[in-house]
Order: structure tokens, then sequence, then C-alpha cells
């Protein structure tokens, strides 16, 4: 359908999991554009509705209607490959091919401490702490904040948050910011690692992510955020949050729609800003779950409706954000493990080019390390899945015959030999060799590397310059620390 | 929804390879009967082995049953192999391998084998049961074939049993086999049980295997082929090569079985058994088994032959163990492959007892999944266009008629899965997901004994093993 489209290849097509056919693809691509046309979104910014309008949109108060041409005209102009590097603008990270990593997620308000078990309200040591153990996992490719800080003052948490991360690892970044102020100045701090903004904007080591508000929603500071990202160049996620059942129609197909609609439209205004922005896509659509009026981090759903939606995204050309490796449990136990599985499993076999929320407990309320290192062991399972999966099955016939005849002659000349019994196996297998809780075992782990891991140090001077950019935000209070 | 992990070029070639193996290197065959069979249908002797050619394992693949039906006691319980609908079951591991009367305790998590087959009745995702013979007795003197006798009386589902070889003895089979009600000609043309027959080693026939054969097709009861793939260090390396072996076992079975029983019933198994593993610390992990298993439900789709897909069949990573991520992927993958039939197994405890958790946290693994590979529909209803527009950016779905009608339907429910805040769940004791899978254990095996009084168990046992 798209130019962009021709880039996969056939061969991608094995080992990816599809959900929607060619015609299931178009029927919600359809139904999206009719929706953004005929109901249109919700624009809380007057500069962008005006940017719009003069760009063949029209509106009624703040709803404005987008037509299908425009829709199309930024689905072509939105690169198909975004790059992201890691601090020392090296080993880039390829988004929009069948390239898959994994990392985690922002704004949580509470932290089960690694330490005590404790619930409790977020601090800018957890960012550090987590920063510093995904700079260690060999499965998180790329670092987010996990939480919003909770012991600094709120209206600069975005600015100690990147401070936090940056310090702590040299993996890719995806920054979360309140408004667009901070924005701006998590700009300024990166650039002053990069060396210069062009440097930043030539070899990205962040992007950021902003959300649209389901149903069809963009508010002021979404957009203000969006505004600055694109004159600035930094890569854009869009992640929408549509709950089936609430804010987005109760089926897979409704909930997919309201989705697109409000990532293509924010598509279209970041390609109107700075046309070639690099745009990615995707969300967390799960159910609100009618028992406990929980927005579901846990349920088959969201796993469902994200590969669908990997299929559309993919369709359009479109770099992806997925969602996998969290789970509505309170402690990292079987649910957590089964639940972050199941997404993770989904999210990889759909070739989700960023999937992000790993760590995240009870529901995208609590954030833990322990379930971190656990996400990070299941990735190298389902990666191990993956590698053996790629089959070479090349002269099978001439590397199997010699082995089977020699066996077989073997069995031939000892007959009757006798086989072991199979109902001793468990004394000797590696199971029941450790009666650890999944909790417990991965705690070990995670002390073990914050103890030891020393991750790569930013340069004094740039240090320096961080400091005294965070020590001129108003009543930081990071003196006071 | 589709994903494949073989193209039609690897699968072709891998059916080539399997075929060009019985051609050139053969099967050895340890019954005098069954090769004079072999020969008189047109296979060759090299030395003491019969080469198949490929005519005759073509003809005989296409003479294999593509669908039929296993049927449980409980009304409308059936599995309709090849069919295409993927059913889930628990597979029952070391039945008597150790104290299964021992120390059990339901409030603790501890069954034994009929409990543990009375919860997993009551379990709706989990749609048959295999079970594994021991052979050792328990503390309380019962045989492995006794348990397994009193597993097959309790359970009200569709039953894949593995009796080690007690099968053959025909008095053993016909115990099994022994009509209740429905009448027996009814019973022969819908069989209640699939008997596994597993072999030895890879290629290899024994007489015990044949005999097997020969039991199981003379009474219509469908069989399963179970070839060891694992064994054996010179077998390591290219998971590529274990599927062509695990494909050409299945074609020499599928052969010899049809050449012998013309129309006789049979399922595949990716099941790789346990045994192979004694002694040794080699673990394959998650990964590497369920790719395994996968490649060769892809290969038993495209011969066109029932499959059942067995997960975590051999002893797994403490963390797979501990995470159950061995049976989440696999129920995924090899569901979304085209099995049939997907197990995923339960172990007893080395006290003695099943782990009462266990099926219910299986149960719920298979309802989820059940959801995941849902077919997404965008009929005009589902697409919502309508809807959408009405409420518009402003409004909530929460009291549509839409919703209403749809979210019981829509959404999946789960039974042990929490979705409370985290004070209601506090306030609830704090479980972790083993605790309540318990809790829901005793709930269901206390309520079943509240409306069906229990049945005397330990009447008419036999033990082919005293014979």
């Amino acid at each position: 359908m798209f130019a962009n489209q021709a880039e996969n290849s056939a061969q991608d097509e094995f080992n990816r999991l599809r959900l929607l056919s060619d015609r299931r693809i178009q029927d919600i691509h359809k139904a999206t554009l009719e929706i953004l046309a005929d109901t249109g979104v919700k624009i809380q910014h007057g500069e962008i509705r005006r940017l719009l309008r003069n760009n063949d949109c029209w509106f009624e108060d703040e709803i404005v209607h987008i037509p299908p041409g425009l829709v199309e005209w930024a689905i072509r102009q939105a690169p198909s490959q975004v790059m992201l590097y890691n601090r020392n603008g090296k080993e880039p990270i390829t988004l929009g091919g069948t390239e898959v990593t994994y990392g985690l997620g922002p704004t949580l308000l509470n932290m089960r401490d690694h330490k005590t078990g404790e619930r409790r309200r977020f601090k800018k040591r957890d960012t550090e702490d987590a920063a510093r153990l995904c700079d260690a996992l060999p499965n998180i490719d790329w670092v987010m904040g996990l939480g919003t800080i909770s012991d600094l003052p709120s209206e600069y948490s975005d600015r100690h948050e990147f401070d936090a991360m940056v310090r702590n690892t040299t993996k890719p970044l995806i920054v979360w910011n309140y408004t667009s102020d901070g924005v701006e100045d998590v700009i300024r701090m990166a650039a002053k690692i990069a060396g210069s903004r062009k440097g930043l904007k030539n070899k990205p080591f962040i992007a950021t992510a902003l959300t649209s508000l389901s149903p069809l929603t963009f508010t002021g500071d979404a957009l203000a955020k969006l505004k600055t990202l694109a004159e600035n160049g930094i890569p854009t996620i869009n992640t929408p949050a549509p709950q089936a059942g609430a804010s987005a129609p109760v089926t897979t197909a409704g909930q997919l729609v309201v989705a697109n609609a409000e990532n293509l439209a924010g598509l279209v205004i970041s390609q109107l800003i700075n046309e070639g922005l690099p745009f990615i896509i995707g969300g967390v659509y799960s159910i609100m779950d009618m028992k406990t009026a929980t927005f579901s981090y846990g349920a088959p759903e969201l796993s469902l409706s994200l590969a669908a939606y990997m299929d559309l995204a993919r369709n359009y050309g479109i770099p992806t954000w997925g969602t996998g490796g969290c789970t509505d449990s309170k402690i990292v136990d079987k649910q957590a493990a089964i639940e972050a599985s199941l997404s993770l499993i989904t999210s990889t076999l759909s070739q989700a080019n960023l999937v992000h929320d790993i760590g995240y407990l009870e529901s995208g309320s609590t954030g833990s390390l322990e379930h971190i290192y656990l996400a990070n062991e299941i990735i190298g399972e389902i990666k191990s899945f993956q590698k053996e999966a790629s089959l070479e099955t090349d002269n099978l016939v001439e590397e199997l015959k010699p082995e089977l005849n020699k066996s077989l002659a073997e069995i031939s000349s000892s007959c009757n030999r006798d086989k072991e019994s199979p109902s001793s196996f468990i004394n000797d297998s590696v199971y029941h060799q450790n009666d650890d809780s999944i909790e417990d075992w991965a705690r070990d782990r995670v002390d073990q590397i914050l103890e030891s891991h020393r991750p790569e140090k930013l340069e004094d001077k740039t240090k320096a310059e961080l400091d005294a950019i965070l020590n001129n935000l108003e009543d930081t209070g990071l003196n006071k620390e | 929804m589709n994903f494949q992990l073989l193209n039609n070029r690897q699968r072709k070639e891998i059916f080539s390879a399997g075929l060009r193996l019985l051609e050139e290197t053969g099967l050895l065959i340890k019954s005098e009967e069954a090769k004079r069979s072999l020969l008189e249908a047109g296979a060759k002797v090299a030395g003491d082995r019969l080469l198949l050619p490929e005519n005759l394992v073509r003809k005989s693949l296409s003479a294999a049953p593509k669908e039929f039906s296993i049927r449980g006691e409980k009304k409308g319980s059936e599995l309709r192999p090849g069919a295409g609908r993927t059913v889930f079951g628990l597979e029952i591991a070391g039945l008597g391998s150790f104290g299964d009367s021992h120390e059990l305790n339901r409030n603790e998590g501890t069954i034994g084998i009929v409990d543990l087959i009375e919860l997993t009745n009551g379990l709706s995702n989990l749609e048959f049961i295999k079970i594994t013979q021991g052979s050792f007795r328990n503390e309380a003197g019962e045989s492995g074939f006794e348990l397994l006798e009193k597993a097959v009386k309790a359970t009200n589902k569709p039953a894949v049993l593995d009796t080690s070889g007690a099968i053959a003895c025909e008095e053993a089979f016909n115990f099994f086999n022994k009509p209740t009600k429905p009448e027996r000609d009814e019973k022969q043309r819908t069989p209640s049980t699939l008997y596994s027959l597993g072999s030895d080693e890879p290629l290899v026939k024994s007489g015990k295997w044949i005999e097997q054969l020969n039991v199981c097709a003379k009474n219509r009861v469908p069989v399963l082929f179970e070839p060891e793939l694992l064994s054996g260090e010179e077998l390591s390396g290219k998971i590529s090569r274990k599927i062509t072996l695990g494909l050409t076992d299945w074609l020499g079975s599928i052969t010899l079985t049809q050449i012998l029983q013309p129309g006789c019933q049979v399922v595949l198994s990716t099941s790789l058994t346990e045994s192979e593993h004694r002694g040794k610390e080699f673990s394959p992990g998650a990964g590497f088994s369920n790719a395994l298993t996968s490649g060769l439900v892809e290969m038993a789709d495209y011969l066109r032959v029932p499959v059942l897909a067995s997960n975590a069949g051999n002893p797994l990573s403490w963390l797979d163990q501990k995470t159950r991520l061995g049976s989440t992927l696999g129920f995924l993958v090899d569901s979304l492959a085209g099995a049939d039939l997907v197990s995923s197994r339960v172990r007893p405890k080395r006290s003695g007892g099943y782990p009462s958790g266990v099926p219910v946290i299986t149960d719920e693994i298979a309802g989820m999944v059940k959801r995941v590979t849902r077919d997404v529909s965008t009929n005009k209803d589902d697409l919502a266009v309508d809807l959408i527009g009405r409420i518009g950016p402003k409004g909530n779905y929460l009291t549509e008629k839409h919703t209403l009608e749809r979210f019981k339907t829509e959404h999946w429910h789960p039974s042990i899965m929490d979705r409370q805040s985290f004070e209601s769940w506090f306030s609830d004791g704090g479980k972790d997901l083993t605790e309540r899978a318990t809790e829901r254990a005793k709930a269901i095996l206390d309520d079943n004994e509240e409306t069906t009084p229990s049945e005397g168990t330990g009447e008419n046992t036999i033990d082919p093993h005293d014979n």
C-alpha cells in the first residue's frame, strides 16, 4: 500500500507472528481515515490547530478533521528506519526493520524496594539503580526512567530522571518529560554529552515518548512537547493507551481504530512541523478489567492488540513501539513471570522494535529491579528460541546418514539393551535444585550486579555541565540531598 | 493468525531428507512377522535392516486417517485430531515414582492421583489428560499400573496413555477398554484413549513396540508415535537434524502401521522422553525445546497427520520450572504451528504426591493463550466506526450497549491471576499465584466431593507386571 512497505522482504514473513490479513489491515486503515476525517481529533493547542488548518484540515472548536490525503502524505514522509545510538554515538540499534529491542517504562509512582521488599514512593536513587542494572544486563537494550521521582520537586523530576539515567548507563535512553520546558532542558543536557545539538540530531542517543489521551485527544502539554521535539529533530514516540471498554470500544478492531487514529494524527502533526522527523508508533492497548476497574498490564488482550497493531504499523513502514514484560501481580511471582512472558513472546514474534514497560508490577503502578532481571532472563530464552528457529536444512541426509548407520549397527549388535528406568529422572536432573522463590533468586543477582557493576563514567567536564544545568533549576532541592 | 518457523522450501527439504533416509538407511525391525509384511509390500533387505522405497512411504502416508475422534466420559467431551482446532491438556508424569499416597494434604497443595484427575475434570481449558505409568510401587504398595487404572476410572476426559509396555498384555488392555457405558461396539467406533508407543531408539522398532501396535490396531484404538530425539550425544547440534530425525521416525512408523494394520488411526508426538537425561546436567531450556517442538508440529502439519505437542517434556532449567515459561511459550507457538493437541507436564513432588497448583496454573495459561490466538474480526460491528464517531473525543464507552453486550466474551476473565488494587490484594493476605492456585484446587475438589459421592477404588485391579 505504501512505498515504505516494499522494504519488507518476503523472508521476514517467516519467524514473524502475523495476526492481520492484508484485507483486515485495509479495513482498519480505512476505518481510521474515516474517523480522522469525519469525527476528528481534539487538538488543545491553538498554534497546532492553525498549522493543521493551513494544510487542508478543518475544525470546529478544538476538534480538527484531517483529510485522508494528508494522512497518507504524512505516512510517506516519515522515515521507515530510525537509528538510535549509545551515549558515545556508537553501536546503533535500528528501528523499523526486524530488530526487536527491550527496555523499561516510565512514570511508575511506587517502587518495590529490592532490599526491604517494602512498597514505597519512587526515588531518584531507583532510576539510578535501574539504569545501572540495565547497563549490565545483556538483553536490555535501552533504558527508560521507570518511575516518577518523588524525592525532588515534581516540576523538575524529568531533568533529574535523565540525569540519573545518563550517569549510570551508556545504552540509548528513552526520555519522558512532563512539559515542553522539560523537553528543552533535557535536549540541552543531552547536547552537552553529544557535543552539540547538531551532533545530537545526527546521532541521537535519546528518543522521547509522549502520549495522546484516549479517546482522540491531544492535550496542550503533549502538543507543546511534540512541537519542541520536532523542531529539534529528536526521534519521537507516540504511545496512546486506549482501554478496551472504557476509552475505546470493547472489541479489538475498534480499539485498534482509536489507537491508530491517535497515532496517525500525531504523525501528521509531527511531519507538518518537521518533514522527515523520525516518528515511532505503537502504545499500550489493553482492557479495563470490569471487575476491578484496573487497566490491566497482564491481560492477554494486551498481547493480542499490540501484536495486531505491529502488522498495521509494519504496513505503513513506520518503526514501532511495543509493550511487554509487565504484570498485574504485586510481587515477582509466577503470575509476574507468566504475564511478562506472554507479552514478551508476542512482542518479540511480532517484531516490535522497542518493547517497553519491562519491570512493571501492579498494573503500571510499581517498579521492581527483580522483575527487570527476570525479564532479562526470559528474553534470553525467547532469543534462544528464535536462534534455534533459524534453521539450516542443507545436507541433512549427508550429515545424518553416517551417524544413523553407526547408531543402528551398534543397536543391532547389542540386542535387548536395557533402557534406564524413566521413573527416577528427578533424582539427578536440574529439577528441584533450588527452592528459592523467583523474587529471592532475582534479588540475589540484582544485589550482585549493583555491588559489582561500574558503568562507564561521564567525563568530569560533562558532569559539571549537567550539574550546572540542574543547579540552575529553581528550587530543585538537589543541594538538600 | 500465522507464525511459521519453516518456509515451504525448508519443509520440502526436511521431508525429502526423511524419505531418502528411509530408502538408504532404513529401519531396524525386530519382528520376523513385521519384516515379512514389509518385504511383501515392497521393502528391500540391506543386512539386518529394511529399506523403505519412497513410493511405499508415500502410499502409507496417504492411507493414514487425517481426522478422527476420541471421546471422554463426560458428555460432549471429545477430541477431533485433524479437525483444525488446538486443544490443551495436562500430562501427568512419574505415576508411582514416589510415595503417591504419602503425606497428602489438599490444604498444603499435595494431592494423589485420583484428586489430581478429579481436579483436572473441573478445569475447562484442559480438555484431555496424558498419563505416563511409573515402574515402581508407591509406599502404599500400589503399582504404577494400579495407579494408572485409578486415573483412567476417575477421568471424564479423553486420555492418552503411556503404559510402558503393559499394553502388550492383552488382558490389561481389555481391562482399560472394558465396556461400561456405552456398549462395546460404540466404544470401538469412538475410543476414549490414545495409546503411546515410544521408541527406544530412533528408527528401531522392537518386538514389543510391534506387539503393542497390533493390540491397539486390532481393537481400533489410535496410537501415538513418540520418537526419541534427545538421546545420544552424536545427535546433538543443529535442530533441523533432530526435526529430520523425528520426521523420519514418524514416516517409518506410519509405513509399518499402515502395512500391518491398514487404516490404523495415528497421532504423531513431539514428546521428548525423560529417561535420556538421567545422569546428565544437560538442560535444553524452553527456547531449544520449543523450537524443536514447533518445527516438528509444522512438519506434521505438512504431512497432514494429527499431532500432539508436548511441552516441558524434558527436565527444563530451574527458571523454566519456576516461571512456566516453557508452557507459556509452547502453548502459544504450538497452537500457532497447528498442533491438534498441546500438553504441559505435571511431575510428582520428591516427597510424594502432585502439586495441586500446577494444573490450575496450566489451565489459566491455556485460557490466556486461547484468547491471544483468537481471530481479530474486522466486521462492521467490531470496527465500531459509528460508535467511535458518536462517542468522539469527549466521552467514554463504559456504559454503552456495545460494551455491556460484549465485554463478557471479548475479555478473558482470569480465575487466579490477580488484578485487584494493592490494598485489596494485601488485605486478602498478600498471596502469590501458587497460593491462590492451591486454594482454587482445594475449592474445586471440596465442591466436587459435595456434589459427587466418591466411588471406591482398588477393586478388580490387575497388575500385568505381576504376571
